[in-house]
């Protein structure tokens, strides 16, 4: 079994070991997401939730007295959570909100310290930082202090910056003390802030089904409707209104102006947005949107790819790489012989 | 229309250097690493410690450090001037050059650990710092 498959299995019973612990779903705040895309990261150490040195408390409710590492869950005084990833790697926010503090004057390797670090302030009062990340010249900062920042934008890439033994991001929920003044560090995999878990990025989704999943005939110059459902298998709430809307567009180059956009299309390239309000994970979506036969007669293809506006593409190839066949015809469909 | 289905230690290092393993530092003469790794079993074998294999990747320039006698998981350890990364980086390499298959990598801040397959189990790599210096443990497996 290779590395990541293990991890990944590790990922999985380490979820289950958590409902089994009384501190599952039903408690969630779901408000927060993984601050990556990348669906191969997972766990190296949660925060240690007991501020006594040689005791730990990890995020699974577990106490241990060694003090030593254990990986998967904790080790000693440790202040936030750690994910193993690859230098250079992208670094997302874990919520909306604005960037407050950067540093990236470290070497993307330069051991010592704090090292680079963004920090972002949320509107629920929180704030997130993201430390060891690489340097600001090796593209380590990817937003600049007063910038807003969309939950699951690119913000920066990892690096080993500060106090680093391996290449990794150390992600902190930091809340607010108004007792002592200060932040303090609060447990995100204990509170079950994730919408996500690691092994399911933010925004995914797979193919279902189509109304005509086969050629779409269209007569020259009239308009056919067309819709599509795919399944949300990715960790946040799919929306049709503001950052992070979910939209049908054309795809093979992106976002291109297109042959057969219909009258009800937002945009050239923009074919629809989500039908309903809002699609919760592990449900299906429809994406409804008009064809219009405007090229010459012939056939023809147009590919489309689902956007969360302001945030990333979806993986195409999940969607099944998906296309819809078009024949253009100068008779109308469906009409027999003479 | 769905159009697809979706795609998606330098062994020299060990050459040359002292395993040293539960043995004294300070020895005159650098032995092979037969000879190195020889003594480390018997010197095992005597306290009932777990002996490290010859040939056994080690970071160059680490040197080895006496183990407690309390800590029977605690196969090999040493200690090195190269803070940071550089231990971790280079049993992620090393190990599955040696032939041992890593099953799982936690880095972290203050500690990173490598979890790989030997004959009969899984072993770890720990890198921590210690005192102003890395420390480097190879282990028996823990949770």
């Amino acid at each position: 079994m290779s590395p990541r498959s293990l991890r990944a299995a590790a990922s999985a019973l380490l979820q289950l070991a958590l409902v089994c612990w009384g501190v599952g779903p039903a408690v969630a705040a779901d408000d927060y997401t993984l601050p990556f895309s990348d669906p191969g990261v997972s766990l190296s150490y949660g925060v240690d939730r007991d501020r006594t040195v040689g005791r730990q408390l990890d995020w699974t409710g577990q106490v241990w007295l060694d003090g030593s590492p254990h990986y998967g869950r904790v080790y000693d005084q440790h202040t936030g959570v750690d994910y193993p990833m690859a230098l250079r790697s992208d670094v997302a926010a874990a919520k909306d909100g604005t960037v407050v503090d950067v540093e990236g004057g470290f070497g993307t390797t330069q051991f010592g310290a704090f090292g680079n670090f963004i920090r972002v302030a949320h509107a629920d009062g929180r704030q997130t930082l993201y430390y060891h990340l690489a340097s600001a010249t090796d593209g380590g900062i990817g937003a600049a202090v007063g910038e807003d920042v969309a939950a699951g934008e690119r913000i920066g890439r990892s690096g080993c910056s500060g106090n680093c033994s391996g290449a990794h991001l150390h992600f902190e929920l930091l809340t607010w003390n108004s007792k002592t003044g200060a932040w303090v560090p609060s447990d995100p995999l204990a509170e079950r802030r994730w919408t996500t878990w690691p092994g399911r990025i933010a925004f995914d989704a797979d193919y279902v089904r189509e109304s005509n999943g086969g050629t779409e005939v269209i007569q020259r110059g009239q308009t056919i409707t067309h819709w599509v459902e795919f399944r949300n298998s990715g960790g946040r709430p799919w929306r049709n209104a503001g950052t992070g809307r979910v939209e049908l567009a054309t795809w093979d180059p992106a976002a291109h102006a297109s042959a057969f956009r219909a009258a009800d299309w937002p945009d050239t390239w923009l074919a629809t947005y989500l039908d309903t309000a809002s699609v919760a994970p592990d449900t299906t979506g429809r994406f409804t949107f008009g064809l219009k036969g405007s090229p010459a007669a012939g056939s023809y293809s147009e590919s489309f790819n689902l956007l969360a506006e302001s945030v990333h593409w979806f993986d195409w190839g999940r969607l099944g790489g998906y296309y819809v066949p078009i024949t253009v015809s100068n008779v109308p469909h469906n009409v027999p012989p003479p | 229309m769905p159009r697809s289905t979706v795609i998606t230690l330098l062994f020299a290092g060990a050459v040359g250097t002292s395993c040293g393993l539960d043995m004294p530092t300070g020895s005159a003469s650098t032995p092979s690493p037969f000879e190195s790794a020889a003594a480390s079993r018997a010197v095992a074998s005597a306290i009932g410690r777990t002996p490290l294999p010859s040939g056994f990747p080690i970071l160059p320039g680490a040197s080895p450090v006496a183990l407690a006698d309390d800590d029977h998981g605690l196969i090999a350890a040493w200690s090195s001037d190269r803070l940071g990364s550089a231990a971790y980086d280079f049993y992620v390499d090393a190990l599955p050059r040696a032939g041992y298959e890593i099953v799982g990598t936690y880095p972290g801040g203050d500690v990173a650990l490598i979890r790989f397959q030997v004959s009969g189990g899984i072993w770890q790599v720990v890198s921590l710092p210690r005192d102003g210096r890395q420390r480097i443990e190879v282990r028996l497996d823990r949770p």
